[in-house]
């Protein structure tokens, strides 16, 4: 494969990282305001724009933190049907299933795109105190999309090409989540980890 | 049109697609074909995951993430094993007190069976008790986590269907403690029949209060959430936040052995669980609608309601759907496929939500424990070196327990409901 396309994948990997720090640091800001919030509130002080903001970083959250999830493997699925098929065939539905994927994440990222572009000509707010464009939270869906399909495009040509000297980092994932098979034990920290 | 975007699912899970894939993709095209703007697909997979309730994912998740990067869970095990350890069998009490309180922090099952089988795995089997029984035990103890509050689970069932995450963090409780005892009770009869584990001598009480003492500032933040949630001091999201907060203080500041490094991997580690959690839930949500949209609970509420079932019969037949859909499915896919369609049921049978929460979660430790695909077998199996053949034969004694607990919680609704009452 050529140097411009392992160029290509490390823009991609760095522009991932790049979204799943941000996505961190909004979990961080989350878990920060809402414990302001508990602690302002018992002194009669509410806040009028915890809840607001918080709504909308939880949606940057998810969106910008897919495609590093995809890349670690987070993503999961249901491998029971498949796991005894042959190297082949399982490659054959990883690249299936790739596709598959970049088309619905196609759909997302055209749709989602439409309801920031409508939320901007309407200037349509969170419809609250705050009045924070509604555009911004729904921004993430089409960025963090287009990152998801970059990181799995790379994936799928790294199936036919791996990329030498590196470890094959195959788009099928490792069955993690939440309380589902293959969950990644965080108790040995794993110092490899990229995003570490 | 809705049979193809249903037959397209499933046809999609078989080959393995990615679940955020193979729920929302088929409903896309769907709402597609059926001419509705595709603006609404994206709307409502935004508008899914822009969720307080949501928000006690990432919140629950760091909680774990950050006290499984310390020696807490140790130090743990280490009082327990002082309290019990040198009874007959008293290893089968400290597995399942340490299941319990540790399923009060992480939330998930397979998280728990590879924490437990790392930690426990290796002493259990220096004190005489069989690879097989080792395993059963542990995989099986540990599933009872997404019965005890924060259980991850429990907030995707109340993120799908609206019910309050606290009503059912609080009606858990009980059912988890139920199944827990069970398994103990099990457990022990088999260990002391069987003449599993020596008894060594009994560990001085100074040398207990110094473990105690150790071991009490992570006992309480499982405790810290159960009262908070209970005494309805904030709303679970905010409990949660607080949870990280604390452990955060815990770990660093008393077991000093957090650091920047593993506090940040933590944060990132929940992150991406995070996202790769609540995409699913985005996705979902396009299926859901679709199903709404297309009318098929009221549908399926009126053949239902033509066919006279009882809700007796209607809850046997719940049960084995969950029963035999965990065989090769885990919780989220499950409870993403089947709720939109069968929670607007509900209200036909007069069944109570909660309650159908509490056997839902039931039937998941079930399925989390059923070969051949139950995830805590795998992990049990992976990180305790255990053949996953030995560890089926372990799980199954301990399965029928959970079984006899799924039928006991099914038919009494009261000991999910009490504590709420």
């Amino acid at each position: 494969m050529s140097d411009a396309f392992d160029r290509f994948e490390d823009v991609v990997h760095r522009l991932g990282q790049l979204a799943l720090l941000a996505a961190t640091a909004l979990v961080a800001y989350i878990m920060v305001t809402q414990v302001f919030e508990v602690a302002v509130r018992a002194l009669g002080h509410p806040t009028t724009w915890v809840y607001d903001f918080n709504l909308a970083a939880i949606v940057g959250t998810v969106f910008l933190g897919i495609a590093g999830a995809e890349r670690a493997g987070d993503n999961i699925n249901v491998d029971f049907f498949t796991e005894r098929l042959g190297p082949r065939a399982n490659r054959v539905l990883t690249v299936f299933n790739g596709i598959l994927a970049l088309v619905f994440l196609a759909i997302l990222i055209w749709f989602g795109a439409a309801v920031v572009l409508e939320s901007i000509h309407h200037n349509r707010t969170l419809g609250s105190l705050v009045h924070l464009p509604a555009a911004l939270p729904e921004a993430s869906l089409p960025i963090g999309g287009t990152l998801m399909a970059l990181q799995i495009i790379v994936s799928l040509v790294r199936v036919f090409h791996p990329r030498p000297g590196a470890a094959d980092e195959p788009v099928e994932d490792r069955g993690s989540e939440i309380g589902g098979p293959g969950e990644p034990v965080e108790v040995p920290l794993k110092p490899t980890d990229p995003d570490a | 049109m809705i049979l193809a975007v249903i037959l397209g699912s499933i046809a999609l899970l078989v080959v393995a697609s990615p679940v955020w894939v193979f729920l929302g993709l088929p409903a896309a095209l769907g709402t597609l074909s059926i001419g509705v703007p595709g603006a609404a697909i994206g709307a409502r997979a935004i508008d899914a995951v822009s969720s307080d309730t949501l928000i006690s994912i990432p919140m629950f998740l760091l909680v774990g993430n950050v006290l499984i990067s310390s020696r807490a869970m140790n130090d743990l095990i280490g009082f327990f094993d002082s309290l019990v350890g040198h009874f007959k069998g008293g290893m089968v009490l400290v597995i399942v007190t340490v299941a319990m309180f540790f399923g009060g922090i992480s939330g998930s099952t397979t998280s728990e069976a590879s924490i437990m089988a790392l930690a426990l795995t290796g002493p259990m089997l220096a004190k005489g008790y069989p690879a097989r029984f080792t395993a059963g035990l542990i995989a099986s103890t540990a599933t009872v986590a997404i019965l005890i509050p924060p259980s991850i689970p429990m907030i995707l069932y109340s993120s799908i269907t609206g019910t309050s995450v606290a009503k059912l963090f609080i009606a858990g409780l009980v059912p988890g403690i139920v199944c827990a005892l069970l398994l103990g009770l099990l457990g022990i009869i088999v260990a002391r029949r069987s003449a599993y584990g020596g008894s060594r001598p009994a560990t001085s009480n100074r040398e207990r209060l110094r473990k105690l003492a150790v071991a009490l500032p992570i006992m309480t933040v499982p405790l810290f959430i159960v009262i908070g949630i209970y005494g309805g001091l904030a709303t679970p999201s905010e409990i949660g936040a607080v949870a990280a907060i604390v452990s955060i203080v815990i770990t660093q500041f008393i077991y000093r052995d957090l650091g920047r490094e593993r506090l940040w991997h933590a944060l990132v580690s929940t992150t991406r669980l995070s996202a790769a959690v609540m995409i699913m839930n985005a996705t979902a949500q396009i299926l859901s609608w679709l199903l709404t949209y297309e009318q098929v609970p009221q549908h399926l509420t009126a053949i239902l309601a033509d066919a006279h079932l009882t809700p007796f019969v209607f809850l046997i037949a719940v049960n084995l759907l969950f029963l035999l859909l965990g065989l090769p499915l885990d919780p989220p896919p499950i409870m993403f496929m089947t709720l939109p369609i069968l929670f607007p049921l509900l209200s036909v049978f007069g069944i109570d939500p909660v309650h159908f929460a509490v056997l839902m979660m039931v039937n998941m430790t079930i399925a989390q424990i059923s070969p051949p695909a139950g995830g805590a077998l795998f992990a049990m199996a992976t990180v305790a070196k255990i053949p996953v053949t030995d560890v089926y034969r372990g799980v199954l004694p301990f399965m029928g327990v959970l079984i006899l607990a799924l039928i006991l919680i099914t038919y009494v609704p009261a000991i999910s409901l009490f504590l709420l009452h």
